[in-house]
């Protein structure tokens, strides 16, 4: 279990890695938005070129951007047989028929384009989660869901709640790690067995786990208070996070970037260059 | 029961940028019956070396026998592996997990696939072993017991399965020093039943009062054995290692640089009383 590297950050010295998380998060959900809006393989072939360039900057081996597609590739691959199995298109389009099953040449286009837009979506914030850490992304998402404080939603109390979790994850996985080594020490088996025995060979391992979790947010509540804690009001950060010129002037990309797509797709000016790249 | 080490490497997070080299080329062997010190600054490869002895760590290169069993391939007997090497980690008394301390001390001993009588007899030897009252302590929740009594329920849940060989990770930290003293003294008995001990220490009071043998290790190396008077006469070595001196030796020392003529490399309390009693009478 030691193996796990918690979540999925990779740390490189990278333009990107130092990007405000709040960029980050904003330029992911524009990304997300402009995605939805595209309908056209030229617009999927920028977007492609946008995100490839982006994981070379970022310095993160392109199989570990890869990897996160790997969870969701049976849905692509059900998707893709779907949307081309059962589209009904225009007759005249008609590749191959039997029985409930059609083929068509604007359905394979069609599911070709979802299951593009499908990987897409899943690589973009793979790359966000890549390149940002855990305590990163609360405190970006601390400090853009501030607003919502204005309607009573205790966003520094939920922020701070979502950091001990994370930073305990790693904790308590040494912790299990040590338990099952201690356990193992004595025998113990987890491996084998049906699903019964297994779910109670695991009992020798929550239980002390649980007593280790009490105790320990036990003694962070005391270390918190005898630290005066108490909560969000007047309390100010170590790391104040701030936007440099590289955060707004990417922003400023992903602007232009949806708007362009925009444009692609509706072409609001009836510019004739643009019906051509369509 | 002797383990032999030839070559032993460990890397963690193999090729990924976490990738750190935990144990470096190790060669050494324990005897049967030595009492066996590990000592070492924090990560240098001390736990990484003594969870390759029950297979809880596999061997990725180099060779291991405990005995005449070899701990290289895949597939050994981890249950003759893991009841042959009791391992007690640190702070033990955390993986205690059963409703009483009997079902807890049990555990172990069932996993062996013992019948029942033989497991109650291990038991109720291990609690007495232990300094524990069998009876009066067998009903109770291991939960409610004080932190010494939790620390000797967890060790004797290690001594059923009958171990020939004791591995300690740092058996009395977190102990008052009252109960640092009744643990070590526990650990000397057992040895009657399991005379080979490892023992990792960051106490060199106990490693000078108990060991007959210790490995310095340094960042994943081995940096040498030695027995513990050779170990803490060289002064320069444990500067240099930043050891500290077991209190008997620095007390040793201070009264030479006073001009007592005593022995260098004392490291038990008896020899140096009775050679402050030699440098009086001479």
């Amino acid at each position: 279990m030691r193996d796990v590297s918690f979540g999925q950050y990779y740390p490189a010295p990278s333009p990107l890695h130092r990007l405000d998380p709040r960029t980050k998060l904003l330029a992911t959900i524009i990304y997300i938005v402009t995605l939805f809006f595209i309908n056209t393989f030229t617009g999927f072939g920028i977007m492609a070129v946008f995100l490839l360039v982006v994981v070379l900057i970022s310095r993160v081996p392109f199989g570990k951007v890869l990897r996160s597609v790997k969870a969701v590739l049976f849905l692509l691959v059900f998707t893709l047989i779907i949307s081309f199995f059962f589209y009904r298109g225009a007759p005249e389009n008609l590749i191959w028929e039997w029985g409930v099953i059609h083929m068509y040449w604007d359905g394979l286009w069609n599911s070709l384009k979802l299951c593009i837009r499908l990987l897409l979506l899943v690589m973009g914030p793979a790359l966000l989660t890549l390149t940002t850490t855990p305590v990163e992304l609360t405190d970006g998402l601390e400090s853009l869901l501030k607003p919502l404080a204005l309607i009573r939603l205790p966003v520094h109390e939920l922020a701070i709640i979502m950091s001990i979790a994370l930073r305990l994850i790693p904790t308590l996985m040494e912790e299990t790690d040590k338990i099952i080594s201690a356990q193992k020490a004595r025998c113990a088996e987890f491996e084998s067995g049906n699903i019964f025995k297994r779910a109670k060979a695991m009992l020798p391992v929550l239980i002390p786990l649980f007593v280790s979790s009490f105790r320990r947010a036990d003694d962070l509540a005391d270390a918190m208070d005898s630290r005066c804690y108490r909560g969000a009001k007047g309390r100010t950060r170590m790391k104040v996070l701030k936007m440099r010129v590289g955060d707004w002037l990417s922003l400023l990309f992903m602007a232009a970037l949806l708007t362009a797509m925009l444009f692609l797709r509706y072409n609001y000016f009836d510019w004739a260059f643009i019906a051509l790249l369509r | 029961m002797s383990i032999k080490i030839e070559n032993l490497r460990y890397v963690y997070s193999q090729k990924t940028p976490f990738e750190k080299v935990a144990l470096d080329d190790i060669t050494m062997e324990i005897e049967d019956g030595d009492f066996f010190g590990i000592i070492g600054h924090t990560g240098s490869g001390k736990s990484t070396l003594v969870t390759h002895f029950n297979a809880l760590t596999r061997v990725q290169s180099g060779k291991i026998f405990l005995g005449e069993i070899d701990l290289t391939p895949k597939k050994i007997d981890f249950k003759k592996v893991r009841s042959t090497v009791g391992m007690v980690f640190q702070y033990p008394e955390y993986q205690l997990f059963a409703e009483t301390v009997e079902k807890d001390v049990e555990f172990g001993c069932k996993n062996l696939g013992l019948s029942k009588e033989e497991c109650s007899e291990r038991v109720r030897r291990a609690i007495e072993l232990v300094g524990l009252d069998y009876e009066s302590v067998k009903d109770r929740s291991p939960f409610e017991l004080s932190g010494g009594q939790k620390r000797r329920v967890a060790l004797a849940g290690v001594l059923s399965m009958r171990p020939n060989i004791l591995v300690l990770d740092e058996p009395t930290a977190g102990l008052d020093p009252r109960g640092k003293r009744e643990i070590m003294g526990l650990i000397e008995s057992v040895r009657v039943d399991c005379p080979t001990t490892v023992m990792i220490s960051h106490n060199m009071d106990e490693v000078a009062g108990y060991c007959d043998k210790v490995a310095v290790m340094s960042g994943g190396k081995l940096y040498g054995i030695f027995t513990p008077s050779e170990l803490f006469s060289q002064k320069e070595l444990l500067e240099d290692l930043g050891l500290a001196m077991p209190k008997v030796t620095a007390l040793a020392e201070k009264l030479r640089e006073r001009g007592f003529d005593i022995a260098r490399g004392i490291v038990r309390p008896e020899v140096l009383v009775s050679e402050i009693e030699r440098a009086l009478s001479s």
